[in-house]
C-alpha cells in the first residue's frame, strides 16, 4: 500500500538520482569552465 | 528571394508528402497534425528524390526545378482544413516549454542567416548541392565516404541553392531540421499530455547533436524524421494489419537508405520488425517494394559509376571501373576505418555500455562533449524502468512495443557492424528512444501522482536547462555577427578554421587552372576546379600515410591536369618526416624544380567555433611548373 512515506521516498530517491546524474554527466566538461566563462564575458 | 524560396520549398515538401499519405489512402487515418508532420517529414524525402531524377537527367536547371516544387504546392490542400490553435489554453509549465522552444528555434533562426560554417557542410554537405546546382547533374562517387552516394538529403538541398542561393539553402537546412521535432511531438501526444509532449519535443529539438547537426549541413536530423515515421507506420501496421502503412514505413526507411548507407541497417531491422504480424507477406512485400524505390536508386548510381553499388565496400569481390580504386587504398581505407573510429569492443556487453560511456564520458573520436546527446536518456532511465515494471502486464499489447524492437534491433546491428561509434551516428534512433522514455517515466508519474511528478519535472528542469544553455552558447558566434555587422569575409575568417586563402585563390584562380588540396572546411568557397587529396577515402592522388612514391605522386597530378598546391602548414617547406605526405611533398615539388611559391597567407586554425582558440600557420600556394619538371615523366 502506498504511504506517504512511500511517497517522500519516491521523490527524494528521484530527486537523488537526477543531482548525481548531474553532476556526473557535468564532471566531463570541466574544462570548458574557463572558456565557456570567456565566452560570456566573465574571468 | 530566400525567404520565397523557402516557403516554396517547405509548401513542396508538405503537399508532395500528403500527396504520398493520400496516395496510400492513409490520410484519413491520421490527426490534422500528424498528418502534416508526417507530410513535412516525408516530403523532404519525396523532394530530394525529385531532385534525383532531374539531376540523374542533367536537367537540374531553375525552370525545372521551380516547376518540380510548384508541382508539389497543390499537393498541400490534400492536408486539409487546419484545427485552430488552441495556445491561449497553454498551461504555465507549457508556456515555459514554448519558451524554450522559441529560444531554440529563434537562435537557429540566427544561425541559418550566416554563411554555412561546419568543416563537413564545406567539405562536401553543400558542395555536392552546389554543384549540382551550376552543372545541372548529379555527382559521381569517386571517394569514398565524402564524395559517396548515397546523397538523398544533400539533393534536397540543391532546388533551395539553385533557386535562392546559398541563404535559402541553410534557411532550409533550419526548417527541415525542425520536422523531427514536429513529429515526435505528435507521436507522443498519442500517449501523453500536450505538457509532456511539448516537453519530449523540446528535449529532441535541443539535444546537442541536433542543434549542432540541424542548422548544418549534416543529414542526421532529417534522417531522424525518416526514422520517426517509418517506425511509427511499421507499428501501425502492424497493430492495424495494413499493408499500406508498411509501404509508408518502408518508404521512410528507404529514404533513410537513400541518403546514408548506415540506413541499410534500418531498412534490416525495420524490415524485419515489420515482418512479424500475421500478414507478413503483403506488409513484407510493401514494405520492401516502397524501400527499394524510395532509396534504391542511388545505389543502382553507384554502381553504374562504379562498378560497386555499395563503393568502396565491395572491393574484390566486383569488378570495378578502372583507375578509381586499388588495393592498397583499400587497405588505407580499412585502416582508417577499423581503428581509431571504433575505441569498444563490438562485443554485447559493449553494446549495453556504450550509451552511458557515451553520456558521462565517452572518448574523444565519440564527439559526445560537443554533439553528443545530453543527459536525458541517463536521467529519466530509472522512471522509465519503473514505469516498464507498473505496466509489465500490458507491454506485449502496447503499440510502442515494435517501435521499441526496432530501435534495439538497429541499435544493435550499427553497434556491431557499424563503421563508426560515433554518437551523432545514432541522432536518428535517438526521437525514437525519446519517445518511448518519455511515455514509459510519464506511466510511472502518472502511479505516483505528485510525488512521481516532481522527479520527472526535475529531470526535464536539468535537461532543458542545460541543452537551452548549450543552444545559447552555440549560437553566441552567430548572434556577434548580427549585432557588430560582421562582412561575409570577416565572419568566415573567425568561425573557418584555414579560411584566409580562399579569397586569394579564388581571385588569381580561374576555370583553366585546377587546384590540388587536402583542407576539409574549403570545397564549398571554392570558384576554380579543383582536386580532393584524401589518405584514406580517394585514390586519385596517392598520399597514404606512410606512403612516399613523390615520382608516382608527381605522375598524377601532370595526368590530372593540376596547376596549384595549396598547402596548410605551420611552416613551409614542411617537415618532411611526416607521416602523412601531402605537406612534404608539398615542399619536395618547390625542391626538385616542379613548383614555386606564389602566394604565402597567415591563416588561422579555429578550434572550436564556440569557444574559439586555435593556432596560427601558413597557407602555401604553389604554381606547377610542367615544363621544367622532370620528376614522373613517363
Amino acid at each position: 500500500m502506498r504511504t506517504p512515506r512511500h511517497s517522500f521516498l519516491v521523490t527524494a530517491l528521484g530527486l537523488a538520482w537526477v543531482a548525481a546524474v548531474t553532476v556526473a554527466y557535468l564532471w566531463q566538461f570541466r574544462t570548458l569552465a574557463a572558456p565557456v566563462l570567456s565566452l560570456l564575458g566573465v574571468g | 528571394m530566400a525567404i520565397a524560396v523557402l516557403l516554396l520549398q517547405v509548401l513542396a515538401a508538405a503537399g508532395y508528402g500528403a500527396m504520398a499519405l493520400a496516395g496510400l489512402g492513409l490520410h484519413s487515418r491520421l490527426s490534422y497534425g500528424e498528418r502534416l508532420a508526417w507530410a513535412l517529414a516525408l516530403g523532404i524525402g519525396l523532394i530530394g528524390w525529385a531532385a534525383f531524377l532531374l539531376g540523374a537527367a542533367g536537367m537540374l536547371t531553375k525552370p525545372a526545378t521551380a516547376l518540380m516544387l510548384l508541382a508539389g504546392v497543390g499537393g498541400a490542400a490534400l492536408l486539409g482544413r487546419p484545427q485552430p490553435l488552441q495556445l491561449l489554453r497553454l498551461g504555465g509549465w507549457e508556456w515555459l516549454l514554448v519558451a524554450v522552444l522559441a529560444w531554440t528555434l529563434g537562435l537557429e533562426v540566427i544561425e541559418a542567416m550566416a554563411p554555412p560554417s561546419d568543416a563537413d557542410s564545406l567539405m562536401y554537405h553543400f558542395d555536392i548541392p552546389r554543384r549540382m546546382a551550376e552543372t545541372g547533374h548529379l555527382p559521381k562517387a569517386s571517394m569514398a565516404v565524402e564524395g559517396i552516394v548515397p546523397l538523398l538529403v544533400q539533393t534536397s538541398y540543391a532546388p533551395a541553392f539553385l533557386l535562392g542561393g546559398e541563404q535559402a539553402m541553410t534557411l532550409w537546412t533550419m526548417a527541415s531540421a525542425w520536422a523531427v521535432g514536429l513529429v515526435a511531438f505528435f507521436a507522443l501526444r498519442h500517449h501523453v499530455g500536450r505538457g509532456w509532449a511539448l516537453a519530449g519535443a523540446a528535449v529532441v529539438l535541443t539535444t546537442p547533436t541536433v542543434v549542432y547537426g540541424g542548422g548544418s549541413g549534416q543529414v542526421e536530423t532529417r534522417i531522424a524524421a525518416f526514422c520517426l515515421v517509418a517506425a511509427l507506420a511499421a507499428a501501425r501496421s502492424m497493430r492495424e494489419r495494413d499493408w499500406r502503412m508498411a509501404a509508408l514505413a518502408g518508404m521512410a526507411a528507404g529514404f533513410y537508405a537513400g541518403a546514408k548507407i548506415l540506413g541499410l541497417f534500418f531498412v534490416a531491422g525495420c524490415g524485419l520488425v515489420v515482418l512479424m504480424q500475421r500478414r507478413w507477406l503483403a506488409a513484407g512485400f510493401a514494405f520492401g517494394i516502397a524501400a527499394l524505390l524510395a532509396g534504391g536508386q542511388w545505389y543502382l548510381w553507384n554502381f553504374l559509376h562504379t562498378g560497386d553499388p555499395f563503393f568502396p565496400m565491395l572491393w574484390g569481390l566486383v569488378p570495378y571501373h578502372p583507375g578509381l580504386w586499388n588495393d592498397a587504398q583499400h587497405a588505407a581505407f580499412l585502416a582508417e576505418w577499423s581503428g581509431e573510429e571504433k575505441v569498444l569492443p563490438q562485443t554485447p556487453p559493449w553494446a549495453l555500455a556504450y550509451p552511458f560511456i557515451a553520456t558521462l564520458d565517452g572518448p574523444p573520436i565519440f564527439d559526445s562533449g560537443r554533439a553528443g546527446l545530453g543527459p536525458y536518456g541517463l536521467l529519466i532511465l530509472p522512471f522509465a524502468l519503473a514505469g516498464l515494471w507498473s505496466a509489465r502486464r500490458r507491454l506485449a499489447a502496447s503499440p510502442l512495443l515494435p517501435v521499441a524492437a526496432i530501435t534495439l534491433a538497429v541499435y544493435l546491428l550499427w553497434f556491431h557492424l557499424g563503421p563508426s561509434q560515433r554518437v551523432r551516428h545514432l541522432l536518428p534512433l535517438w526521437p525514437l528512444a525519446v519517445v518511448m522514455l518519455t511515455v514509459a517515466a510519464v506511466r510511472c508519474a502518472e502511479r505516483w501522482g505528485m510525488a512521481g511528478r516532481l522527479p520527472l519535472i526535475a529531470v526535464l528542469t536539468v535537461t532543458l536547462g542545460l541543452q537551452g544553455a548549450g543552444v545559447g552558447a552555440f549560437s553566441v558566434s552567430f548572434v556577434k555577427r548580427l549585432v557588430h555587422g560582421e562582412s561575409r569575409e570577416a565572419f568566415l575568417g573567425r568561425m573557418v578554421t584555414g579560411f584566409a586563402p580562399v579569397p586569394w585563390l579564388n581571385a588569381h584562380l580561374g576555370a583553366s587552372d585546377r587546384l590540388l588540396l587536402n583542407w576539409r572546411p574549403m570545397p564549398y568557397f571554392l570558384d576554380m576546379p579543383f582536386v580532393f587529396a584524401h589518405h584514406a577515402h580517394s585514390a586519385a592522388v596517392d598520399v597514404r600515410v606512410g606512403s612516399r612514391d613523390f615520382d608516382h605522386y608527381v605522375a598524377q597530378l601532370r595526368e590530372l591536369g593540376v596547376t596549384h598546391v595549396l598547402i596548410q602548414s605551420d611552416v613551409f617547406p614542411p617537415d618532411e618526416t611526416k607521416d602523412q605526405p601531402f605537406e612534404p611533398y608539398g615542399g619536395m615539388l618547390v625542391k626538385r624544380g616542379c613548383a614555386t611559391v606564389v602566394a604565402s597567407i597567415p591563416t588561422s586554425l579555429v578550434a572550436s567555433r564556440t569557444l574559439g582558440g586555435g593556432s596560427q600557420a601558413t597557407a602555401t600556394v604553389l604554381a606547377l611548373d610542367w615544363a621544367a619538371c622532370t620528376v614522373g615523366r613517363r
